[in-house]
Parts: structure tokens; sequence; C-alpha cells
């Protein structure tokens, strides 16, 4: 299994392009939420744990989705630039001088959108397919 | 091949064995969180007259004691962190490695309350790893670096790594710009190989300032302490010859000596490629002289994999004023001038003159995993003992070191 993963994750990082065309993620934040607009670098900053806070001042809370799951590794690659063991490698260098966890994750979109409706501090990602009335897409200009 | 004494299974077992247990009840709470990384790590030196040590406080690795060591970079962190209020958290690290006295046993390598007075400003109560050089606090986490370990030529310019007092950290997020103040204050007492004694440094203090705008980084630093430590019994042979023999003493010991360290630095990752500088300089009225180091090195991911290169440079310099002949008494000149033959030779075996040259590979093969392999090439232009354990008289100024590694870096 974890053979399997490994091959899966090298076909990704090989075919970055490919993956990209297959599955569209986008940010989200709950409906409630009167957040509308993030620039792609806030977008990074609050789920690095640079930001803690959206730009009206309310607290910002990012919500992962499970490690190794394509989702993610397409969010960092698409907001941050960063590939799944840079993100990793990122956060051992915060965890290992106490400065902080990594967002806590959840298993799919569906928990996501679950989450993000019942709290509009959150701000998760999910499969454009997979947007409904519960959840607002950000625009990052 | 390797010699593995039997305390690292022993220690290691036991934190592996409470690992599951405490990572059961607290990994997945926000509250209490339980982690560690580790290395495992082979290295072989071509230098048969020398060994090669990670930590200036080991006191053997590769080359003349083994022929491949898994002493150098070999080691297991566990690290548990409490949250008991959003702004007050409290952090416990544990290294085991190869140590002073060349056992594997647990030391304390950080062990703090910190507590956020707001969303920007954080003071911290402890232990602390100083943050000199960017990579300073992290630089036993194998797999947080790209490299098998931090440049020697720069990262040995700071004497001790860890302070036991209070720190602070305000930072700030402008519209393109954030900015980093940090600043601490502390003292530590780190104890040397077998021969060295305990370093005692005190009335340590430093400030930093980083500078980040995107996927760049700049960071200036300042550190300053006062040494006390490595009584020499060469220097202390100097004691016989009075006020010219005091005087020649205090001008290399190392007693409350004042020592001064500046680093500038400037990082570039946007993601599929980077490059990294350091700049250090470090000065003292002692033996250890004036020291500057510095390297710039690149990469470029692929996948899985990350390929780099770095060149460092790392020199010191120190001027030879030993005893002057004309003013010792006749009978003594002989002593006296065998004594100034040591000292220029002391001098000589403690400092650093050299470049490397490296070559690596790194596969993230697993998702908390990392196998690496790098080449290390230095070319000594002089003795260079300051980096080296174990130097033998065999050991020729000038000459050339291959160094192969080969580290599995994990995080859990």
């Amino acid at each position: 299994m974890k053979i399997s993963k490994r091959v899966t994750w090298m076909l990704l990082g090989l075919g970055l392009g490919m993956t990209a065309a297959q599955a569209e993620v986008v940010p989200v934040v709950s409906a409630k939420s009167s957040l509308a607009v993030l620039t792609r670098n806030q977008v990074a900053d609050i789920f690095l744990g640079r930001l803690n806070r959206f730009p009206d001042g309310s607290p910002a809370v990012p919500l992962d989705q499970a490690e190794g799951s394509v989702a993610r590794s397409e969010f960092y690659n698409r907001y941050a630039g960063m590939s799944s063991p840079q993100v990793k490698a990122f956060w051992a260098k915060i965890i290992f001088t106490g400065r902080g966890q990594p967002p806590r994750a959840v298993a799919n979109d569906d928990e996501v959108k679950k989450m993000l409706a019942a709290n509009p501090r959150l701000i998760g990602y999910i499969d454009q397919k997979m947007v409904d009335s519960s959840v607002k897409v950000l625009v990052v200009p | 091949m390797f010699r593995l004494k039997h305390s690292i299974p022993a220690g290691m077992a036991c934190i592996a064995l409470a690992a599951p247990a405490l990572a059961a009840d607290a990994g997945t709470s926000d509250r209490y969180t339980f982690g560690g990384f580790g290395t495992f790590g082979v290295v072989h030196s071509s230098e048969d007259q020398a060994d090669f040590v990670s930590e200036l406080w080991q006191p053997d690795g590769a080359g003349y004691t083994q022929d491949w060591s898994a002493d150098v970079d070999t080691r297991l962190g566990v690290q548990f962190t409490a949250r008991p209020t959003p702004k007050l958290s409290a952090v416990v690290q544990v290294i085991v490695q190869h140590d002073h006295d060349g056992t594997y046993s647990p030391q304390l390598e950080w062990a703090n309350l910190n507590y956020n007075l707001t969303d920007n400003f954080s003071v911290r109560a402890g232990r602390i790893v100083l943050p000199v050089f960017a990579a300073s606090d992290t630089r036993k986490v194998g797999y947080a670096q790209p490299w098998a370990r931090p440049p020697r030529e720069v990262y040995m310019l700071m004497p001790t790594s860890s302070s036991d007092g209070a720190s602070f950290r305000y930072r700030f997020n402008g519209a393109h710009y954030a900015h980093t103040v940090e600043g601490n204050y502390g003292r530590n007492n780190l104890v040397g190989p077998p021969g060295f004694g305990t370093i005692r440094s005190r009335d340590m203090w430093g400030l930093s300032y980083t500078l980040e705008r995107g996927h760049f980084n700049a960071r200036v630093a300042h550190q300053q302490l006062r040494v006390t430590g490595g009584s020499s019994l060469l220097l202390e042979a100097f004691r016989q010859f009075d006020a010219q023999g005091d005087a020649v003493l205090a001008r290399y010991e190392l007693r409350d000596t004042p020592y001064y360290l500046d680093v500038l630095g400037v990082s570039y990752d946007p993601g599929s490629w980077f490059v990294s500088g350091e700049l250090g300089y470090a000065d003292s009225d002692s033996f250890l002289g004036s020291t500057s180091g510095w390297y710039v090195g690149a990469g470029r991911r692929f996948g899985p994999f990350t390929a780099y290169v770095n060149h460092a440079d790392g020199k010191s310099s120190v001027d030879v004023v030993g005893l002057d002949l004309s003013q010792v008494s006749p009978s003594l000149t002989g002593v006296a001038a065998g004594l100034n033959a040591a000292l220029a030779g002391f001098i000589d075996t403690s400092g650093i003159d050299q470049t490397t040259d490296i070559i690596g590979v790194r596969w993230d093969f697993a998702s908390s995993a990392a196998l690496k392999l790098q080449l290390d090439h230095t070319r000594r232009n002089d003795l260079s003992g300051r980096v080296y354990r174990q130097v033998q008289p065999g050991l020729k100024p000038g000459g050339d070191m291959t160094l192969i590694s080969i580290a599995m870096d994990f995080v859990f």
C-alpha cells in the first residue's frame, strides 16, 4: 500500500500539469461568512500559520484535507507553490521549535463542507465540482 | 563495520516504547501533541588522521576512529507540547545522540513556556535553541533541511547552541513585507569532549531582524556572550613567566572573554528551486581570534527528488604573540622558546582555514521520510583542526578530504 502511494505520488510529481486539469481545487468559507476575496499570498499565509486573521480582523482558522489526498497536494501546489514534502518540511521547522502545529485535517470535501457550515471562522479547500450552497468560493485575483 | 554501542538501542527502545502510549492519549488532541524526528546516518571520511564530527562537542566521529561512523549524524528527538490555553504553550524536547562522553544519553534540547501577549508578540522563558543562523534551531531535524547537515564552516561560528533565559518575538505583516524581530537573553553550560571541560556562556544576548517578501527572505542577527572554558595546560604553563606570562595567558585564554557574532543571510525559494547564502563573522580576544565563514547553495526539485550543491568557506586569523625572549632570564630562554613554539602550534591546530564543496540528492520516498546521499569535498588550506576531533600528529596542513554521507531522516 505504501509502495502504491509512493508511485502515485511520483506520478503526481511528474505530471503536475495533468493533475491540475483533473481537479480544480478552490478555497472556500462558510456561506454565512462575509469574506469574499483573498489574495493568493493571504490564502497561503493562513494555511502556513503566518497569518491568523482575515483582512476584516476576524480570526482565521485553516482546515486541511488528509495528508496524501489529491486535493491537499493540488491546493499547496497551486496556492503556495510547494510540494507535499516541502509543506511537511516547513511544518517540521515550526513544530520542533515549539512555534505551532499544522492545521487540523479532515478526510474529504464533504467533511470540509460540514465543518465550514458550523463555523464561519474556518477556511478550507474543496474540488470545484463539490461546491454547493453551504459554502462560498473565495475570489482569488 | 559500524560501532554501535548498546546504550543506543536501549535508550531509543525506551522512547520508542513510550511513544505510542503517549501518542494514543495526546497525538490527536490539539491541546497536547507528541511527535518526534530522527536520522539514521553513516559517514565515511577519506582523512584517517582526524575525525569528522557534526557537533564540536562530539568526542569522535568518522575518519581516524572509525572508517564508517554511524555516530556523526544518527539521532532521535521526541517532543511533547501542551497548549492549556490559546495564549500559553509549553514545549519539552529531548534528543538522544552521540554525546560528549561517547555515550548515547538523552539531553534536554528545548524546555520552555511560551506566552502570546498579542497575535504578533510572544515571550518565552526556559531553555531555547538560539536562532543565530537561519537553520540553527532546527539543525538537528534532518528532515527539515535539504542537506545532510548545515555547512560547518558557518555554523561552527557559534560556540554554544542553547540558552537558558528569556526571549521575545515580534512579527508583523505589512502589505507586501513581513517583518520579524527576535531577541534573547540567557546563559548556558556546555559540556565539551574529554579534556575540554565545561564551556560556560554568560550574559548572552542576541537580536535579529528578518524580512520576508513572498519567496524572498533576508536576515541579520547579532549575538554576543562572555565565554569561560577549555582550560589548557599549555596556556597555564605561561604562568611561570610572571607578568609577561600572565599577559600571554590573558590574551589567549577563554576566561569571561567577550565573544561577538554577526550574521547576514538571504534565501529565495519559489518552490521548484532555491538558492540560499549566509555570512558570519565572529570575534574574540582569545586563541579563537576572529573567524569568518560563508556559504552559497542552490537546489532544484524534481518531483520527490531534490538535487543540491553548496560551497562553503571558513577562515580564522589570530596573531601569535608569545614571550619576548629578551625579557626572559637567560636560564629560561630555552623553556620560553619551547613554549612559544607550542603556542604557535596550539593556535594553528585551533584554527580553521578550509573550503567545502557539496553535491547531494534528497529523495522523499515516503510521506514522512527522506533519504539523502551527499558528497563533501573539503580542501584544508592549513591544519583547520578546530572542526575536527582526535587530530593526529599525522594530519598535514593542507590536503583534501572526501566525505560520503548516507542518511535517512524521518518525522512522526
